[in-house]
């Protein structure tokens, strides 16, 4: 029972993380550049999502059919920020294969393995898998051009963060998602719990990058 | 069975939180190594600068050393027989005995040919005559000559296969009258060696001499070096300084597309 109040709790707390990362993209459009645009779109998907998972969980329908819509859209915008930022090591014609492959993936595992009812965890699993390639490609690309000086004043360094560490920390839990069905409540309630402070984590990065007003991107010569 | 969810649930929250962790120390790695190479560059570049203006300086200096040289050559010589000359021209007037009339002439004509040869000079100076005409290996050979006329003994070796840009060629030029004037003046040496050689894409030339040598790194910043540096650069070549026993040894590497088509 505690684990679930923790667990309700945190919840609330990620939802209203995500209102106020929408708030802030809202406030600040006009200056927003590219990547903190397509996060702000992201979240504006999210949050409904969340919010009527949570919904049809409470009042006992199966909310896996979201998932399956919300991990391609996800994926999808991800993969759109780092297509433009990968771009000198990555040929963009490659970043949007891998999109459209992903998308085939997605299709065939719900018409074939893993229908609506079901938890998508093959498809979030492969989700996770190339993000965490991406953005480890992203990190290689920092280091090799040095381009920005002061990684804290740049919104993609913690985009990146945000997206290494929430989906390194939910991989393992989201290929094993649907062999949770059967763990007693307690369990399920202290791994989604560790789920959600992951999420929380994952929201404060992206609030942080949402509110970086300048990018640096010169020389490492200029000061 | 709810021993082995227990033990699932303790295998995967600890599989979670480890990756998470890791990821966590990948950007915190990530973040430390970044900002040490960011320094690491920047302090680079910083020296590059520094170089950059040293060089520039070098050729500046050196410029401005060969436009005093050259007016002092216009002013002690040219001057002062344009001087003389007009001194002489002043005594030509009607009434004078023929014969001064014709020393006066004569001695004009003595004048008029000193400052003639003094001006070829000054002109061979700036733009050598023999390397106009005959190419870098002659005017290599036509010093060769004057050193070993004046007692050093020149050895000059040469294998060029490709055909030099003139531009190109005035700048090897210059480098290796750099790096005579050095020997001449400094190293108190007796023989010189000299090779140039073009070996499939690369143009290498190697220059040793038996006087006193000197210290790399207190040399490096001496003006002549530099000056060596910096024409050594236009044409994107490199310089090595291997230290014999006796005299310098120094060996500079270019790339033979560039002295074929060099641009200024």
């Amino acid at each position: 029972m505690e684990n679930f109040v923790f667990l309700e709790i945190t919840r609330w707390i990620v939802h209203l993380l995500i209102l106020a990362c929408i708030l802030i993209a809202i406030l600040r459009f006009r200056t927003l550049q590219f990547e903190q645009k397509i996060v702000f779109y992201l979240l504006s998907i999210t949050l409904p999502v969340e919010l009527v998972s949570v919904w049809l969980w409470k009042v006992h329908i199966n909310n896996n059919f979201i998932f399956h819509f919300y991990t391609v859209a996800e994926f999808l915008l991800l993969a759109i920020i780092y297509r433009k930022h990968l771009n000198t090591l990555i040929k963009s014609v490659h970043v949007l294969a891998v999109m459209i492959a992903f998308v085939l993936f997605a299709v065939i595992n719900t018409v074939f393995f893993q229908s609506l009812k079901q938890f998508n965890s093959h498809t979030i699993f492969v989700e996770c898998i190339l993000l965490i390639v991406l953005a480890i490609l992203y990190f290689y690309k920092e280091l090799r051009d040095l381009e920005n000086r002061h990684l804290e004043r740049v919104p993609m360094f913690w985009i990146n963060a945000s997206v290494i560490t929430y989906f390194s920390g939910s991989l393992v839990l989201f290929y094993v998602a649907n062999d949770l069905i059967s763990e007693s409540m307690k369990t399920k309630g202290v791994i989604w719990g560790t789920h959600a402070l992951f999420n929380i984590v994952h929201y404060v990065l992206y609030a942080i990058a949402l509110l970086i007003r300048n990018q640096e991107k010169t020389s490492a010569l200029k000061s | 069975m709810e021993q082995n969810g227990i033990g699932l649930s303790e295998i995967l929250l600890a599989s979670m939180i480890g990756l998470f962790a890791l990821a966590m120390g990948i950007v915190l790695i990530f973040v430390i190594h970044q900002r040490r190479m960011v320094a690491k560059d920047l302090q680079q570049k910083q020296l590059e600068h520094h170089y950059q203006k040293q060089l520039l300086k070098a050729i500046i200096e050196s410029q401005e050393k060969e436009r005093n040289r050259i007016a002092h050559d216009l002013h002690d010589e040219i001057g002062v027989l344009l001087t003389t000359s007009r001194l002489y021209f002043n005594q030509l007037s009607y009434g004078k005995a023929e014969e001064h009339l014709q020393q006066v002439s004569n001695k004009m004509n003595g004048l008029f040919d000193e400052m003639m040869f003094n001006i070829r000079r000054i002109s061979h100076d700036l733009r050598p005559v023999i390397l106009e005409n005959l190419g870098l290996i002659e005017a290599v050979e036509s010093l060769s000559e004057k050193l070993n006329e004046a007692g050093i003994q020149f050895q000059f070796v040469h294998q060029l296969t490709i055909e030099v840009n003139k531009d190109a060629e005035l700048i090897l030029y210059r480098i290796i009258q750099e790096l005579i004037g050095n020997t001449l003046k400094h190293a108190k040496a007796s023989y010189i060696f000299l090779q140039m050689e073009a070996q499939q894409e690369r143009f290498y030339l190697t220059y040793k001499d038996d006087g006193i040598g000197f210290e790399p790194n207190k040399t490096k910043n001496g003006l002549g070096m530099k000056s060596i540096e910096s024409r050594l650069n236009l044409l994107d070549g490199k310089m090595k300084i291997i230290k014999p026993e006796k005299g310098i040894h120094l060996l500079m590497e270019m790339d033979t597309h560039k002295l074929i088509s060099y641009e200024p």
